[in-house]
C-alpha cells in the first residue's frame, strides 16, 4: 500500500466535498495485469468488432440503399422502409405468419417443457436415460429433422394422419393446406424443447427442499405445492425461457427453406425466409437489410415488454413480496 | 504491489511469455481470417488460406507460361465426376491453360458466386443455369463476351439453336455460350392405356383428348382418395401451359408482362377444370404422398400417374429404374387451335465479373461450349444446344430403335421450344406464377384474378429493377 497516494479532489461544483475521490494513476504492475487481461480478451473483442459490430453496422447502412450485391450500393434513403410498410402486402403477411407462429409455439413450448421438466425431476433409477432421450431430438440436424417431419405430416401416408385416421378423427391436409400449414410448423417446433426442458430442470433443482416440506406440513396437495412453491420460484427461469423462446421463434428459417418455401399460398411465408428471398434470390440486399433492421426492432420491443412486465411476476429468491 | 516483486523474476517472465503467445495467437488469427493482399500484378488475386480453389493466377503470358484458372461447377456426385473427366481431357490436350475444378452443389453455387463476385474473388469461369444468366448480366455480374467471340474463329453464333443463344443475349450483347439443353415432352404409360382400352400408339395431341383419356385412367375419387391419376396439368412447369395454349408471358420489346391474355387465361382454366373435377385439395393430398421425380419412386414409373410431362433428363432415370415399363413419348399436347410448344432450359458458360484471367478462361469456355458438351452428352444424357450436334446419342440410353425415336422427339422440340422470359426479376415472376396457379388449384381465385395479381406484382418489380439497372 506504500504506493497508494490518496489525494482529495474537489468534485466539480461542490465546495464541501465530503467524498474524497481516490484518483491515482494505476501502478505499473497493475497496468501490466490490465494489458494481459485485454490481450486475452482480444480474440473475442476482435470477433465482436469484425464479425458482429461491423456486419450489423453495414446492414444498417445497406438498409438505406438499393444493393444487388453485384453492383455497388445506391443510396435511396427511406425508400426501402416506405416500400415495406406501404407498398408490400407480403411484408404484412410474413409478419402476421411469424407472429401467429410465435404466439402459439412459444407458450405451448414453455408449458410442455415445464411439464416434462416436472416429470424428469424425480430421483428414480434410470432418470438420466430419460433426460438424455428427451434432449436428443434437439441435437438432430435441423435439415434432416425437417425432411423427416415433412413425411410424418404427410396427408396420405404420414404417421400423424395414420393415427388420427385409425381413431376415426379428421385427417388434416397439413402442409398442403394454407390453413393447416402453420399448425404443422408449430407441432414441429415442439420437437425441439430439449434445451428448454433442461433449463427448467436446473431451475427446479434450485428450489429448496425445505419449502416443499413446509408446504406439506401445512397440508398442501401436489397441485397447491406446484402453484404456491414451484411456480413462483421458477419464474426467473420461465422469464429466461420466454425471452429466448420469443427471440428464436421470430427467426425460424431452416424448416421453411427445406419444407415449404413459403407455400402454399404464402401461408408459411415467415419473416426470415422472406428476408432471405429478397437478399439472395431477388438481388435486393438493401431491402433485406431493412427487413432485418425492422425485425431487430420488433424483437427488441417485445423483449422490453417482457422485461418490464417481469417486475410484476418474476420473484427472485431473496426478495420480499 | 510490492509483493509481486518479492516473488522473483520467474513469475513476471512467465507472464511475459504468456502475453507474447496470446499476442502472437491474436495476430495469426487476424492474418488467417482476413488474408493479407499480395502485391498485385494485373490479374493476380489475394491468396487466402482457406480458399484452396483459387490457384495463383498470372497475367496472360507469352506462350510457354501456363495460365491456371479456377472453374466452379454445380454438378456433383456422378455428374461431378463426368465434369472432372472432361476437365482432365482438356488439361491433357494442351498446356497453355490448366483448369482446376471446384464443386459447389446446385443450391450453393448461386450464393457462393454472388458473395465471391462482390468480394472480388470470383472464379475465372463457371457454368450457371441459363435462365439466371440475364439476371446476372443486367446487374453486371457476368462479363459480355462479344470481343472474345469475334476474336475466336471457331465461334459462330448461328451454330446454336436460336432459343438457346437468344436466352443469353441482352441489349445486343452476348453474355454466355450455352452448354447443355433440356426440353419437355409428354409420356404415357402404354400398359395402363391398354388396360382401359385406349390405344397407346395414337397419343392425345390436343387438350380435349387428354381430358378424355385422363378420365378413363383415373382410379378413385375425391372423397376416398385416389389410387391413380390419369393426368393433372400442374405436374411440371406452369409456364409451358401458357405457351401450349398459344399465349406469351412476356413482351420483351416493351418489357411488359403479358399474363392476362385470353390464351393464358384458357391455360389456367384448364388447371381449374381439373381442380374442380377431381378436387384440387384431393389431388394435392395424392401428389404429396408420391415419391420424388426421376427416382425409383417416380410417380410415373410406379404407375401412379398415367400421363406426365417430363424433361429429356428423365429418360436415363427411366431406363435405370423401370427399364421394362412400356411407354410412349410424344410432343406436348396443346390446346385446340394452338401449336407445338415446349421449353428449353439448360445451363450456360459464363465469365463472372472480376474473373482474374478472362483471356485464358475464354479459351476453356470455347472448349466447353463446343467440345466439352459433345463429351458431356453421351455420359450425362443431357441434350445439346448446337444444331450440328443433334446426332450425338447418350450412352446411358439403350441403343434401340425405340430409344432413338424418343430422343428424336426431344431433339425436334429444340426447334420450337421457348425459353423462360428474359427479365431481371425472373425468380420473382416464377414464384408469382406458381402462387397464382396454387390459388386457382385451391379455389381461392379465378384464373383471371390470379393472373392479374401476378402480372401487377411482377410488373412493379420489373419496372423498378429496369429503372435502376
Amino acid at each position: 500500500m506504500a504506493q497508494d497516494v490518496i489525494s482529495s479532489v474537489e468534485l466539480q461544483g461542490k465546495k464541501d466535498s465530503a467524498v474524497f475521490k481516490r484518483r491515482r494513476w494505476p501502478s505499473r504492475s497493475s497496468l501490466r495485469e490490465n494489458v494481459t487481461a485485454y490481450l486475452f480478451a482480444l480474440p473475442w473483442l476482435l470477433n465482436l468488432l469484425l464479425l458482429i459490430a461491423y456486419p450489423v453496422g453495414a446492414a444498417i447502412y445497406y438498409s438505406f440503399t438499393e444493393y444487388s450485391i453485384l453492383q455497388p450500393p445506391r443510396w435511396v434513403g427511406l425508400q426501402n422502409y416506405r416500400d415495406m410498410f406501404v407498398e408490400d402486402p407480403l411484408f404484412w403477411t410474413a409478419l402476421y405468419n411469424t407472429c401467429y407462429y410465435a404466439v402459439f409455439a412459444v407458450p405451448l413450448g414453455l408449458i410442455i417443457s415445464l411439464w416434462l421438466a416436472l416429470l424428469l425431476n424425480q430421483h428414480i433409477p434410470g432418470i438420466g436415460f430419460f433426460r438424455s432421450t428427451f434432449f436428443l431430438p434437439s441435437i438432430v440436424p435441423v435439415v434432416a429433422a425437417s425432411v423427416v417431419w415433412a413425411w410424418i405430416l404427410n396427408p396420405e401416408f404420414g404417421l400423424i394422419n395414420d393415427l388420427l385416421g385409425r381413431v376415426g378423427l379428421y385427417r388434416p391436409p397439413w402442409l398442403t393446406s394454407e390453413h393447416w400449414s402453420k399448425p404443422a410448423f408449430i407441432i414441429m417446433s415442439l420437437w425441439g424443447i430439449g434445451p428448454t426442458t433442461i433449463i427448467f430442470l436446473a431451475g427446479l433443482q434450485d428450489i429448496p427442499q425445505h419449502l416443499y416440506e413446509a408446504a406439506e406440513i401445512d397440508g398442501a396437495n401436489p397441485l397447491q405445492k406446484l402453484w404456491s412453491v414451484t411456480l413462483p420460484l421458477l419464474t426467473p427461469t420461465i422469464f429466461f425461457n420466454l425471452v429466448v423462446g420469443l427471440i428464436n421463434a421470430f427467426q425460424i428459417f431452416t424448416q421453411v427453406y427445406i419444407i415449404s418455401e413459403g407455400g402454399p399460398l404464402w401461408s408459411t411465408l415467415f419473416y426470415v425466409y422472406y428476408l432471405w428471398q429478397h437478399g439472395f434470390r431477388f438481388f435486393k440486399m438493401g431491402y433485406a437489410s431493412a427487413l432485418a433492421l425492422v425485425l431487430f426492432v420488433i424483437i427488441m420491443i417485445l423483449t422490453s415488454i417482457v422485461m418490464i412486465s417481469s417486475k410484476r411476476w418474476v420473484y427472485y429468491e431473496a426478495e420480499q413480496r | 504491489m510490492s509483493d509481486k516483486k518479492e516473488l522473483g523474476k520467474s513469475r513476471l517472465s512467465r507472464r511475459e511469455l504468456l502475453r507474447g503467445f496470446v499476442g502472437l495467437g491474436a495476430v495469426s488469427v487476424l492474418a488467417g481470417c482476413t488474408g493479407l493482399p499480395v502485391p498485385a500484378q494485373n490479374n493476380a488475386q489475394p491468396v487466402a488460406a482457406d480458399q484452396e480453389e483459387q490457384a495463383e493466377t498470372q497475367q496472360q503470358a507469352p506462350s510457354g507460361e501456363v495460365a491456371n484458372i479456377a472453374y466452379w461447377t454445380f454438378w456433383a456426385d456422378r455428374w461431378g465426376e463426368f465434369q472432372r473427366e472432361i476437365v482432365e481431357e482438356y488439361n491433357k490436350s494442351q498446356s497453355e491453360v490448366q483448369v482446376e475444378m471446384l464443386i459447389a452443389p446446385w443450391g450453393e453455387l448461386n450464393t457462393k458466386l454472388l458473395t465471391a463476385i462482390s468480394a472480388g474473388t470470383p472464379p475465372d469461369f463457371t457454368i450457371i443455369g441459363r435462365s439466371d444468366a440475364i439476371e446476372y448480366a443486367v446487374r453486371g455480374g457476368i462479363l459480355p463476351l462479344d470481343d472474345h467471340i469475334s476474336a475466336e474463329p471457331r465461334i459462330n453464333l448461328d451454330d446454336w439453336f436460336e432459343v438457346a443463344i437468344t436466352e443469353v443475349q441482352w441489349k445486343g450483347q452476348t453474355f454466355a455460350l450455352p452448354f447443355e439443353s433440356g426440353t419437355y415432352a409428354a409420356w404415357l404409360n402404354s400398359a395402363l392405356f391398354e388396360e382401359v382400352g385406349l390405344d397407346p400408339s395414337t397419343p392425345p395431341t390436343i387438350w380435349a383428348e387428354v381430358d378424355a383419356a385422363a378420365e378413363k385412367l383415373t382410379l378413385g375419387d375425391a372423397n376416398s382418395g385416389y389410387e391413380r391419376l390419369g393426368f393433372y396439368p400442374w405436374n411440371s412447369r406452369t409456364d409451358i401451359l401458357g405457351w401450349l395454349a398459344g399465349g406469351e408471358w412476356y413482351d420483351e420489346e416493351n418489357q411488359k408482362i403479358t399474363a392476362v391474355t385470353p390464351e393464358n387465361i384458357a391455360a389456367f382454366e384448364w388447371i381449374k377444370q381439373y381442380a374442380d373435377k377431381y378436387g384440387g385439395e384431393a389431388i394435392e393430398r395424392f401428389t404429396s404422398g408420391l415419391g420424388g421425380g426421376d427416382t425409383e419412386d417416380d410417380p410415373f414409373l410406379r404407375g401412379r400417374v398415367a400421363i406426365s410431362f417430363k424433361g429429356s433428363w428423365s429418360m436415363s432415370a427411366k431406363y435405370e429404374y423401370a427399364p421394362d415399363l412400356p411407354f410412349v413419348i410424344w410432343p406436348l399436347p396443346y390446346r385446340e387451335g394452338a401449336s407445338n410448344a415446349s421449353i428449353n432450359q439448360g445451363s450456360a458458360c459464363v465469365l463472372p465479373k472480376g474473373s482474374p484471367n478472362p483471356e485464358a478462361a475464354f479459351k476453356f469456355l470455347t472448349f466447353m461450349a463446343i467440345d466439352g458438351i459433345a463429351m458431356w452428352v453421351p455420359k450425362a444424357a443431357d441434350m445439346v444446344s448446337r444444331k450440328d450436334q443433334t446426332e450425338i446419342f447418350p450412352e446411358a440410353l439403350p441403343d434401340t430403335e425405340e430409344a432413338h425415336a424418343w430422343w428424336k422427339v426431344y431433339n425436334d422440340a429444340l426447334a420450337y421450344a421457348r425459353h423462360e422470359p428474359k427479365m431481371p426479376v425472373r425468380l420473382f415472376w416464377n414464384e408469382q406464377l406458381d402462387a397464382a396457379r396454387d390459388s386457382v388449384i385451391l379455389g381461392q381465385k379465378s384464373p383471371e384474378e390470379a393472373l392479374q395479381e401476378a402480372q401487377d406484382a411482377t410488373q412493379k418489380e420489373l419496372d423498378s429493377a429496369l429503372a435502376s439497372g
